[in-house]
C-alpha cells in the first residue's frame, strides 16, 4: 500500500543567479503514513521549507524521488492530482488570501477545481464551521486578526478535501491566543477528518502535541521518532539549535542538583507536575 | 493618515440596487452617462435628476455621503461653471462690468454643465457604493467575455483587478509601517520643497517594492497550491443571474431615460 508522503533519498539543489548551487536537502528518507500528525523541526536554513515544497510539487527533486499519495511528483501530468491530495498553508496569512470576502476566499480552490456552485457553497460552509469562522463568512479578511486569517487560509485548503495538509510555520506570526486556536483546529482536522498533518514549526510546545517528530539539520534527517523519544535528548537537541520543553529541562536540572533520579520524559506541564508530586510525596515518606 | 483611503467605497446593504446583477448596474450607469450627454434641456434634466436621486433613495445611500463624493471634484465643477458663466457670448446681456459680462445663454450653459457633472458623479457613485469590488470585476469579466474569442486576456485582467483591490489595504498598512519606521530614524516627509519631499519618498518606495514582489511571489505559489490555472474549467461560488429585480430596474431605466430623451427631442 502507498504512503501519504514518501521521500526516497530526496536531494534538492538551489541554483542562484551566479550559478553556484546550494544543497538544501541531501539524501532525505522520510515516510509519512496516512493519518499521521507529524512535526518537522530544525534550525533556520535546515531545509524544512524546501522539504515542504517538495511535498506537493512546488519544487521538484534534484535527486531521489517523492511519492505523494502514491504518485511520483516528477510526473507533470499528475501535478493537479498531487496538489489536490496534499495542500499547503504558509507562514504569512496575508500573502495567501486572494479575495476581499472570507467566503469567496475559501471558495477559491473549489472554483479552480470546477466544483458546481451548490457543492461549493456546501463545502465552504462546512470548512468555515470546522475552523470556527462561520460567523465571519461575509467579513473582509484584512480586518481579521492573524490567527483568524490563518484559520481562513486553513479553511481554504480544507474545502478542497485534501488527504494531507502541510503547514510551513503557520503560527510564526501569531500571538499566543492565535497559535492556540490554530493548533486546536489542526487537532480537530486530524481527529475528526483523519487528515494527515505535517506541521513545520519552531515551537516545541506545538511539536510535543504531534505523534511523530522529525528533525532536519543542514539538509539531513538527523532525528526521527515519537516526541517522547526525541525530547529527552536535551544535549543532542541543543547541538541542533533546538531546546527541549521546559518541563524536561526542569526535571534534568533537578536530577543534576538533587540527584532526584527522575524520569525526564515529561513533555507537558501536567506530566511534570505528576512526576514532581510523586517525588515530593516519596521524599516525605 | 493613509487609512483614510478607501478605494471603490462599497457600502453593504440589501436594497434593490444591491441585489441586482452587477452587469445590469454597469449597463445602467453607462446608459445614464449617455443620457446625460444626449440631453441638454431643462425638462429632460429634471427627469434625469428625479431618476438618479430616486435610485439613490432606493439604495438607502445617505445624500450627504453622495455629495461628499463631489468634494474632490468641486474645484473642477466650480471652475467650469464660472468659465461658462462669464465667457459665453450672447445678445441677452444680464450684467456687464468692463469686458466681462453675463448673458442669459451663459447662465443656461453654466447651469447645464454643473448639473451634468453633479449628476454624472452621483450616477457613477451609485455603482461603486452598491457593488462590492469582487462583484464589479465579475460583472466586467462577464460583460467583456465575448472579447475572449479575440484572445484578449479578459479573465486575467479581471483577476489582476480583484487581486489589486485585495492588496490595497495590505500595502497601505505596510506603507504606514515603513513610514513610521523611517520617521523613527529621523526621516522627515512633511517639510521642504517638492523635490525634497519626493526624495524623502525613495526610502519608502524601495522597501515597499521589494516587499510587494516578495508578496507577489508567495501569492503566486499559494494560488498554484490551490489549483489556480487560469480560466480553464473554472466555476464560481456566486453565479451571475438576471432576475426579476433586474427586469424591474431595466423597465424603470427605459421609462425614465427614454422619457428624458423623448422630452429632449420634442420640447
Ligand atoms: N530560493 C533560494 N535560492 C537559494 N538558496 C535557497 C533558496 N531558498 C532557500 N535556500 C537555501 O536553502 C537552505 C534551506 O532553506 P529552507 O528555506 O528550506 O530552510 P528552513 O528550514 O525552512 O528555514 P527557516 O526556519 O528559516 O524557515 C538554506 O540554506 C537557504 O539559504
Ligand atoms: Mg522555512
Amino acid at each position: 500500500m502507498s504512503e501519504m508522503i514518501q521521500a526516497e533519498n530526496l536531494t534538492f539543489r538551489y541554483t542562484d543567479f551566479s550559478h553556484t548551487t546550494h544543497l538544501a536537502l541531501d539524501g532525505v528518507n522520510l515516510t509519512i503514513p496516512y493519518g499521521q500528525f507529524a512535526a518537522i523541526l530544525g534550525r533556520n536554513g535546515s531545509g524544512k521549507s524546501t522539504f515542504a515544497k517538495n511535498c506537493n510539487a512546488i519544487a521538484l527533486p534534484s535527486g531521489g524521488r517523492v511519492l505523494v499519495d502514491g504518485i511520483d511528483t516528477m510526473q507533470p501530468d499528475r501535478i493537479w492530482d498531487i496538489r489536490r491530495a496534499c495542500s499547503m498553508v504558509f507562514q504569512n496569512p496575508d500573502n495567501q488570501i486572494v479575495a476581499t470576502v472570507v467566503e469567496e476566499d475559501v471558495a477559491f480552490g473549489l472554483e479552480n477545481m470546477g466544483v458546481p456552485p451548490k457543492e461549493i457553497r456546501r463545502r465552504v460552509n462546512e470548512a468555515l464551521r470546522m475552523v470556527g469562522m462561520y460567523e465571519y463568512c461575509m467579513h473582509a479578511p484584512h480586518l481579521l486578526s492573524g490567527g483568524q486569517k490563518q484559520r481562513i487560509a486553513i479553511a481554504g485548503v480544507l474545502a478542497m478535501e485534501p488527504k494531507c495538509i502541510v503547514l510551513d510555520e503557520p503560527t510564526a506570526m501569531l500571538d499566543p491566543r492565535g497559535r492556540a486556536d490554530v493548533m486546536h483546529v489542526l487537532h480537530r482536522l486530524h481527529e475528526e477528518k483523519g487528515i494527515t498533518i505535517v506541521l513545520i514549526t519552531h515551537h516545541m510546545d506545538e511539536a510535543v502535541q504531534a505523534q511523530r517528530v522529525a528533525v532536519l539539520e543542514a539538509g539531513h534527517l538527523i532525528l526521527d521518532g515519537t516526541p517522547r523519544e526525541i525530547f529527552v535528548q536535551t544535549a543532542k537537541l541543543h547541538s541542533l539549535g533546538l531546546t527541549a520543553p521546559q518541563s524536561v529541562q526542569l526535571l534534568e536540572a533537578l536530577n543534576a542538583r538533587a540527584q532526584a533520579g527522575l524520569e525526564t520524559d515529561a513533555l507537558t506541564v501536567e506530566e511534570c507536575a505528576d512526576r514532581l508530586e510523586a517525588w515530593l510525596k516519596g521524599g516525605r515518606a | 493618515m493613509l487609512k483614510d483611503i478607501t478605494l471603490g467605497q462599497y457600502f453593504p446593504g440589501n436594497t434593490l440596487m444591491h441585489r441586482i446583477d452587477p452587469r445590469t448596474k454597469i449597463l445602467l450607469v453607462m446608459a445614464i452617462i449617455v443620457a446625460l450627454f444626449v440631453c441638454s434641456s431643462a425638462p429632460a434634466y429634471l427627469v434625469l435628476a428625479v431618476y438618479i436621486f430616486g435610485l439613490i433613495a432606493v439604495s438607502k445611500l445617505s445624500l450627504r455621503m453622495v455629495l461628499r463624493g463631489l468634494k474632490p471634484l468641486l474645484v473642477i465643477i466650480v471652475f467650469t461653471g464660472v468659465l461658462n458663466l462669464f465667457l459665453t457670448p450672447g445678445d441677452d446681456i444680464l450684467w456687464r462690468a468692463g469686458f466681462v459680462s453675463i448673458t442669459m445663454a451663459g447662465v443656461q450653459k453654466a447651469a447645464l454643465i454643473v448639473a451634468r457633472l453633479v449628476l454624472l458623479i452621483a450616477g457613477a457613485s451609485l455603482l461603486t457604493y452598491t457593488t462590492s469590488p469582487i462583484q464589479l470585476t465579475d460583472g466586467l469579466e462577464r460583460l467583456l467575455s465575448p472579447l475572449k474569442k479575440l484572445h484578449l486576456p479578459i479573465h486575467e485582467l479581471a483577476m489582476m483587478m480583484s487581486l489589486a483591490l485585495r492588496f490595497i489595504p495590505t500595502l497601505v498598512e505596510e506603507t504606514d509601517k515603513i513610514m513610521s519606521a523611517q520617521r523613527a530614524r529621523g526621516a522627515d516627509f512633511d517639510s521642504g520643497n517638492l523635490l525634497h519631499r519626493a526624495k524623502a519618498l525613495i526610502p519608502i518606495l524601495v522597501p515597499l517594492f521589494v516587499s510587494a514582489f516578495r508578496r507577489a511571489d508567495e501569492l503566486a505559489t499559494a494560488m498554484e497550491c490551490r489549483l489556480y490555472r487560469g480560466d480553464t474549467g473554472r466555476t464560481r461560488l456566486r453565479q451571475l443571474k438576471f432576475g426579476r429585480d433586474d427586469a424591474v430596474c431595466a423597465a424603470a431605466a427605459v421609462l425614465f431615460l427614454g422619457g428624458a430623451i423623448v422630452l429632449q427631442v420634442l420640447v
